[in-house]
């Protein structure tokens, strides 16, 4: 089931690399269908706590974590903002993906259960436990012990779905992917949020 | 390089990606995208992460301003208290909202610079009351579905 096809994907898959597609939908209002926001990118990761995001569209925005700290950096704001990613982190997905090397490091966070198959894949329910966080519930779908597909819906109802294309398991990936360097000449901040 | 977008405007809906940093001993900054929709006296604002979650949201009329981040509610009697709550230091919103539609209203310590209005982007900064503080929007059109 999808516990057993989470545990899988933490045990067997040390790094990885995939193209994603965001879709975010937003409630909807007094009968009106809510606004849909599609981005895409390339993700990687590497256990543990190492992972990037990098949006190509509608605009290009990175976000590394290099296992101490979170970097978000917008190309147009030319801003780079950082942050302790161990607080950052601990409520959001990302650490379901890549810092994660088993169950019971997620277990801190989230609780964990399965859900019923639905479109191919296999299904892992994460609610999280803090009650302060921004997120209402994950979920995230297997394939052969692969993550296929990551929703997750915060306090507003506002689903957003990440899908995973040509996801690469295992892949050698060189450490310097996971190292974020500013671009001389941007704004950077260190946030003490 | 490719050429700047051109922004389109439309009446009392704003999208895009806001920068908002004080240069304090502790630095505060905010970025975040956002959906702006109304004026100073009644509206509503959402700001995501990069993810799309919501992480709060404003609503405020001329009476009350209320900003929600789902875990907790705060009420206040004006926005601008509101929101230099939130920021931690004032922001001119009235004037926010002249610049967001291109209008460039001069407001006492913050230089504005509305020269790349056209591609949607607005920069201003306050030297004065300290801390400095600088403010950078980069509008989307809003029928850009992205």
């Amino acid at each position: 089931d999808g516990l057993q096809a989470l545990d899988q994907f933490l045990l067997n898959v040390k790094s990885g690399q995939a193209n994603f597609t965001q879709t975010v939908t937003a409630p909807e209002k007094n009968g009106e269908p809510g606004r849909v926001t599609k981005s895409s990118g390339t993700f990687s990761f590497e256990r543990p706590g190492k992972f990037r995001f990098d949006y190509s569209k509608p605009f290009p925005q990175e976000i590394v974590g290099d296992g101490k700290t979170l970097w978000v950096y917008d190309e147009d704001l030319n801003q780079a903002t950082s942050r302790d990613q161990q607080h950052a982190l601990n409520s959001t997905p990302a650490a379901i993906i890549s810092s994660a090397t088993s169950r019971a490091v997620l277990e801190k966070d989230f609780v964990l259960q399965a859900a019923p198959p639905a479109d191919g894949l296999e299904w892992v329910s994460a609610t999280p436990k803090a009650t302060d966080g921004q997120l209402r519930s994950v979920r995230m779908g297997f394939k052969n012990g692969v993550l296929q597909a990551l929703h997750i819906e915060d306090n507003f109802a506002q689903l957003s779905q990440l899908e995973f294309q040509n996801f690469e398991a295992n892949k050698a990936l060189d450490a310097s992917r996971f190292h974020f360097t500013p671009p001389a000449g941007a704004d950077v901040i260190r946030d003490a949020q | 390089c490719t050429t700047p977008a051109i922004y389109t405007p439309q009446q009392g809906l704003w999208r895009g990606r806001l920068a908002l940093n004080t240069e304090e001993e502790r630095p505060r900054s905010y970025t975040a995208s956002f959906e702006l929709k109304g004026s100073q006296t009644q509206g509503e604002l959402e700001v995501y992460n990069p993810l799309g979650n919501v992480l709060a949201k404003l609503i405020w009329s001329s009476q009350q301003a209320m900003v929600d981040t789902g875990s907790e509610r705060l009420v206040s009697d004006s926005l601008d208290e509101l929101v230099a709550h939130i920021f931690g230091t004032p922001i001119p919103v009235q004037a926010l909202f002249a610049w967001l539609q291109g209008d460039a209203q001069q407001v006492a310590g913050w230089q504005l610079d509305l020269s790349r209005y056209s591609e949607g982007r607005i920069s201003a900064l306050r030297e004065q009351p300290l801390p400095r503080t600088s403010l950078r929007v980069i509008l989307q059109s809003p029928e850009d579905e992205g």
